[in-house]
């Protein structure tokens, strides 16, 4: 937990996120140490000083007094909600203007408010928004320009009509202007049109104009958006509107259409005056505008704001119409540590190159956005059942992770992947991408680069741990766990085979589970005994299949802290091993640093034991934990297993590398071997290397296999060896 | 001293924020900035033996791609919907803000301000044309936040509404 809150403050602190816990006393607490922009602004909005840590930003921001009534909404509700209060601009003593937005959320029934400064990434926003408006201006002029024309023509020539029996004479005043001009009888019959009618329409000559009914048509267009149109005709008033039309040859163009009837003497409509432009210019250049605003400027994919608006849209399709939708959420692998380490421009190429990625993988009918940051999104609303979905989203998976070249090097990207269906996983658009996310994060669990469906891995949401307790133990007679393995790689010259073993759980209606949705909860019931021995008893079924295929393979077993304070490991293990025949030695526990926390001497007696039967002992997440380095001089240890996240982080990070380096080079003073976790690049596995690192592990070799994959492997790399030495 | 909230609202590009600089601090810039969120200015009035601050919050203009937020009225004592004389577009705006400020806070003092009347030639509508925006005439202002034409009068206009 203490690394978690490091980690934490310390993105607070690279994001110079001011964090607050409102406290009952109605001031508010900062989760961590306030960034200077806030301190200083607070102090030229708020001038009574306290040296308590107590903070009045109701008081010293009256935006925030304001967002307060809606962030208690969310406050009140018992779930994980949050709210952003949009922007808005503070000045501060000097007269600088600083941008900021507040974030209101429920974390675990905690009111937490979040102070955002926005002003790095203001201009960006502002241009785009400021262009915009611009082009918005300049376009009502241009429209307000041509409706003055075609008011001042449609007066002119409705003066001309109603005092001559014969048009031809009105050519003259109509055939030089720009507006295209048609003057008809009531059944549509052509009298009088000039050359800007023929150019709009892309008219041959003038017998095309004569048989062309343009009056029938523009109605039976313009009634699509105005429906009225036809009344306001009949009645003999007068009508102008927008809309599309197609020219001759089947272009889509955007007029502007005034059509104002001449009555006769009998008070009867005559004649029909028709004035109309190409504004297609100002349309294209509306919907660009539009268009700009919900693209993401780095990539030119949709941004979130379009992302919503498309997500919502179909969805509610999907409900009148019926059909399913699924969404990827797709969030880049250690993106953070790139963008440090590169820096933003080389972050932001990453960006583009990711976005191309996905836009291949995809197919047309396909919608990809970028959400913002490492988060990219992809609807697919067109797809046959949902068999395919895992299909799509290995080709995402497979289609980012490939070698990004920088100026200076070249790096490994991947990303993990999480789908959500409608309707299966959530009613509307908030539920699909909580669920998708939540997936997504499940991946990230899972090693990375890989996706998750959500909902049957994800159990420990919604279903009452009652029934996860009771489905275990029906588990262990039914016999619905399985143990698959995670090959660890030795590179050198010495051959040996070693592997995890991982456990899975066949539920019989919700699919494979992986052990983070049932363990925890196995723990707290301390069924954990049960399937610790369980699991001790596979792997030593497992061990003799092997050992009969004249596989020597060394398996690591997970041992839970409860399993040393309730039960007799040693006993176990010496039943086991007895039950199945196999070598001790082809044994290994693996122990987490928290199994030392309660009664270290204990463990550390019973690991001795077991050591005595010639059972190794690894440490496992080794560096997570509270212990320190010191300790581990009086460890009963064979192996240290480092946590993946100082791996992740490497070469890139000088924290990690200065860890990982300390680890292994006193694992080694102490004549215990060290296995990397987590390894997923060739970047890593070299540095790695080059510190003479033991094992690795990995997704990098192999993802978890079964007990027939991990058969296969090792059968396939000694049919291998033997055909070297042969040769 | 008593706070009283003011928000001004309208389309994009009418003048809110010209205006209250104008008032705030006696300043023109003849160059359009485009407002992103919220801006809030104080200025203390004198109105009478009493002294009122106001609280002015200058609201981005709404577009095609921009609402009003009705939680930004919240509170407000007092209503400046302002359009721009040379926009007639803005008039629909006007009509828009005008039915989400009934929903949200009723019956409440506003000011319509017909912004841009140094440009009176190229204006495309008369105080007239904004009759169905229902505000008393009484309290229509023809302003100009570059020459400086009735601001201080619309704004204590309104400061006398919401305190009577």
């Amino acid at each position: 937990m203490n690394k978690e809150i490091s980690m934490l403050r310390i993105i607070l602190q690279q994001m110079s996120i001011a964090g607050f816990r409102l406290s009952a006393g109605g001031f508010f607490v900062p989760l961590f140490e306030l960034p200077d922009w806030f301190t200083q602004l607070y102090q030229d909005k708020f001038s009574v000083y306290s040296e308590r840590d107590e903070y009045f930003l109701g008081v010293a921001f009256p935006f925030i007094e304001n967002f307060l009534f809606d962030a208690e909404q969310i406050w009140s509700q018992a779930k994980s909600e949050h709210l952003q209060s949009g922007l808005w601009t503070e000045e501060n003593d000097k007269g600088y203007e600083v941008y900021l937005e507040a974030i209101a959320i429920n974390a675990g029934n905690e009111p937490v408010l979040l102070l955002t400064n926005q002003t790095t990434n203001f201009d960006v926003r502002h241009k785009v928004f400021q262009a915009a408006r611009d082009l918005a201006i300049k376009n009502e002029h241009l429209e307000n320009a041509v409706q003055l024309h075609q008011r001042q023509l449609q007066q002119q020539l409705e003066q001309l009509c109603q005092h001559r029996d014969s048009f031809s004479e009105l050519n003259e005043n109509i055939e030089r202007d720009s507006s295209a001009v048609l003057i008809c009888r009531q059944n549509g019959e052509v009298e009088v049109y000039n050359k800007a009618l023929i150019d709009i329409y892309s008219l041959r000559n003038s017998i095309q104009v004569k048989k062309e009914s343009l009056l029938e048509k523009w109605v039976n267009e313009a009634e699509r958006i105005y429906p009225e149109i036809h009344r306001v005709l009949e009645v003999g008033e007068h009508w102008e509107g927008e809309f599309e039309t197609t020219d001759n040859i089947n272009q889509k163009k955007w007029i502007r259409l005034m059509i104002a009837p001449v009555v006769n003497d009998d008070d009867k409509v005559a004649h029909y005056i028709c004035i109309a432009n190409d504004i297609s210019d100002s349309k294209v250049s509306m919907v660009e505008l539009e268009r700009i605003t919900q693209v993401d400027p780095t990539t030119r994919l949709p941004n979130r704001r379009r992302f919503w608006s498309y997500l919502t849209e179909q969805i509610e399709q999907k409900k009148s119409l019926g059909g399913n939708l699924a969404l990827f959420y797709v969030d880049l692998d250690h993106f953070k540590q790139i963008n440090d380490s590169l820096g933003p421009e080389q972050a932001d190429f990453l960006l583009s190159t990711v976005a191309n990625r996905l836009k291949r993988s995809l197919k047309k009918h396909d919608f990809v956005a970028h959400l913002g940051a490492d988060e990219f999104a992809v609807i697919a609303t067109e797809y046959r059942d949902n068999s395919v979905l895992s299909t799509i989203a290995d080709r995402l998976v497979k289609g980012i992770y490939r070698e990004v070249s920088f100026n200076e090097m070249t790096l490994n990207v991947s990303a993990s992947v999480g789908i959500a269906v409608y309707p299966q996983h959530g009613s509307n658009a908030r539920q699909i991408v909580k669920s998708a996310d939540y997936a997504m994060y499940h991946a990230k669990e899972m090693g990375r680069n890989q996706y998750q469906l959500h909902g049957p891995t994800h159990i420990s949401e919604g279903i009452p741990k009652l029934h996860v307790e009771q489905g275990m133990r029906n588990a262990l007679t039914n016999e619905e766990f399985e143990l698959v393995f995670q090959p660890q790689i030795c590179i050198g010259t010495e051959n040996v085979y070693r592997a995890e073993a991982l456990i899975r759980w066949n539920h019989p209606t919700l699919g494979q589970l992986a052990p983070d949705s049932f363990i925890p909860i196995a723990e707290e019931s301390n069924l954990i005994i049960d399937i610790g021995r369980w699991v001790i008893r596979a792997a030593c079924k497992e061990l003799k299949i092997l050992t009969a295929k004249n596989l020597n393979v060394k398996i690591g077993i997970n041992i839970s802290p409860k399993q040393f304070k309730y039960s007799n490991i040693a006993e176990e293990l010496v039943q086991s091993i007895s039950d199945y025949a196999v070598d001790p030695s082809r044994l290994e526990l693996e122990v987490t640093e928290s199994a030392f926390m309660e009664d270290m001497d204990s463990v550390v007696n019973q690991l001795q034991e077991v050591r005595s039967l010639g059972v190794s002992i690894s440490l496992d997440d080794f560096g997570t934990g509270y212990s320190s380095l010191s300790y581990l001089k009086n460890l009963p240890a064979d192996l240290l297993k480092i946590d993946r996240s100082f791996i992740c982080e490497l070469p890139n990070s000088k924290q990690s590398k200065s860890i990982v380096e300390s680890l292994i080079k006193l694992a080694h003073e102490l004549s215990i071997q060290v296995v990397a976790e987590g390894v997923e690049n060739e970047t890593q596995l070299n540095y790695l290397k080059g510190l003479n690192c033991d094992f690795f592990q990995g997704y990098l070799f192999h993802s978890p296999l079964n007990a027939a994959g991990l058969l296969s492997l090792y059968q396939s790399l000694t049919l291998k060896e033997n055909r070297l030495e042969s040769s | 001293m008593v706070n009283k909230k003011i928000c001004m609202v309208g389309a994009f590009a009418v003048g809110k924020t010209s205006l209250v600089k104008q008032f705030v601090e006696c300043i023109f810039d003849d160059k359009y900035h485009t407002t992103i969120g919220v801006k809030i200015d104080k200025k203390t009035v004198h109105v009478g033996a009493n002294s009122i601050q106001l609280m002015i919050w200058d609201i981005e203009g709404i577009d095609g791609f921009t609402d009003l937020k009705p939680s930004y009225l919240r509170g407000a004592s007092g209503i400046i919907l302002v359009v721009d004389g040379t926009r007639k577009k803005t008039l629909e705006s006007a009509q828009e803000i005008r039915k989400i400020v009934d929903e949200h806070l009723g019956d409440i003092p506003t000011i319509l301000l017909i912004n841009k009347s140094d440009l009176k030639g190229a204006w495309q509508f008369d105080q007239q044309d904004t009759e169905f925006l229902g505000v008393d005439e009484d309290n229509i202002y023809q302003t100009s936040a570059k020459k400086d034409q009735n601001v201080e009068l619309a704004f204590k206009k309104l400061v006398e509404l919401v305190l009577s």
